[in-house]
């Protein structure tokens, strides 16, 4: 399963949660399958005026994951996801290694 | 003629203003635009005939004939549609959207985006004597007030022969009150001599310069010991047409909803001055 993770900056899997959702500074796409990181990328709409949630959520849906890591997101942006049938699990502080750690039974399912 | 009155800072008098110009008026139609809280209708009492739901244009998608392809999502520049082909399902932020209809002008399968209405706030009519009272009322929640304000000046503001508008306007130099000022031949705006009244009265004629249009000042709350409001308007070459006293009773009277004209009776001259010199352009 591929995973969406809102993290702050790039550092691999010691890169921090994020503490916003669709402003996160990076996204890291983690395949819980092969263990390994997928891509990292720079949020690209970090600075948008709006609909920002709505552009990362479905950037999410066309990297093809199937859950969500990051801070509570707005109603938007949860609402695509949900659509999506992406789960999103809540986390605002940690690494995404520390993510993964904590969420893994619920991401074997 | 269309006269907005428009301020920079709230709470300045506009709506002191302008009721009491369209009362000193006698023919008239006053609008209140100030949508997200109007309160002319305080002042001026109208006898109110009619409540209408205005309402705009957002897409619905039919799931049946869409084949998610996403050419609306892309086109949408409000990001008001999102697709997702995996679980073939669109989402629809009607609150997003700007109702420009390109999501059905791009759809490549007929019948696949329809139209549905969505009310966004009430229009209310009446008259108080002689005045023609319009009031915009935008529904709680709703992130603009821009489509309400031109859906009712483009319906009600006729272009009737010598009629007098008079625009009652949101705070501000933001969207709605472009939107406002946008039609108006004349703009005045009222201020307070105070620093903030003067730093947001600043960014107002910036505003109406923009737009090119002609514009005079109204000093509310007026003290004499203080003159910034006058040094700037030298300055920028605008007048002062008309000052309002700082006043108790004025106030008093303003908190009870009594409009000025019945608190200054005398002043009920002037306005009417005033209004005659800006139709016939001496202003």
């Amino acid at each position: 399963m591929k995973v969406f993770i809102a993290v702050d900056n790039n550092n691999g899997m010691d890169s921090l949660v994020g503490e916003r959702f669709g402003r996160a500074g990076y996204f890291l796409i983690y395949d819980t399958v092969g263990d390994a990181i997928v891509s990292i990328e720079k949020n690209a709409y970090q600075n948008d005026a709006q609909g920002v949630g709505i552009k990362i959520a479905t950037l999410a849906v066309e990297k093809g994951c199937s859950a969500a890591i990051g801070p509570q997101p707005g109603p938007k942006a949860e609402e695509v996801l949900a659509n999506a049938g992406i789960k999103m699990l809540i986390a605002d502080k940690g690494t995404a290694r520390e993510a993964i750690q904590h969420f893994r039974p619920q991401l074997e399912t | 003629m269309i006269i907005a009155v428009a301020s920079g800072k709230g709470g300045t008098g506009k709506t002191l203003v302008t009721t009491a110009l369209a009362l000193s008026a006698g023919e008239c139609t006053y609008i209140d635009l100030d949508v997200e809280e109007p309160n002319g209708a305080i002042f001026l009492k109208p006898d109110i005939r009619e409540e209408i739901a205005y309402t705009v244009p957002v897409p619905v998608i039919d799931k049946d004939k869409c084949t998610f392809c996403g050419a609306c999502a892309r086109a949408c520049v409000y990001h008001a549609l999102v697709v997702i082909p995996i679980s073939r399902s669109t989402v629809v932020f009607p609150e997003l959207c700007h109702s420009c209809g390109v999501c059905g002008f791009v759809c490549p399968v007929e019948g696949a985006v329809r139209e549905t209405h969505r009310e966004i706030g009430k229009i209310r009519k009446g008259n108080r004597g002689s005045i023609q009272f319009i009031e915009g009322r935008l529904n709680i929640g709703q992130p603009s007030a821009v489509p309400l304000i031109s859906g009712i000046t483009s319906n009600y503001i006729t272009g009737e022969n010598g009629r007098l508008y008079l625009l009652d306007s949101s705070p501000g130099t933001a969207c709605p009150v472009v939107e406002t000022l946008k039609n108006s031949d004349y703009v005045l705006l009222v201020t307070e001599p105070t620093p903030f009244g003067l730093n947001d009265l600043e960014l107002a004629v910036e505003l109406v310069r923009d737009m090119g249009k002609k514009a005079g000042i109204i000093i509310n709350k007026d003290d004499e010991r203080q003159t910034l409001i006058d040094d700037f308007c030298r300055r920028v070459q605008l007048p002062i047409l008309l000052r309002i006293p700082y006043s108790l009773e004025i106030q008093e009277a303003y908190s009870r909803g009594i409009p000025l004209t019945e608190v200054r009776p005398v002043m009920k001259t002037q306005l009417k001055d005033l209004m005659g010199r800006i139709t016939d352009g001496r202003w």
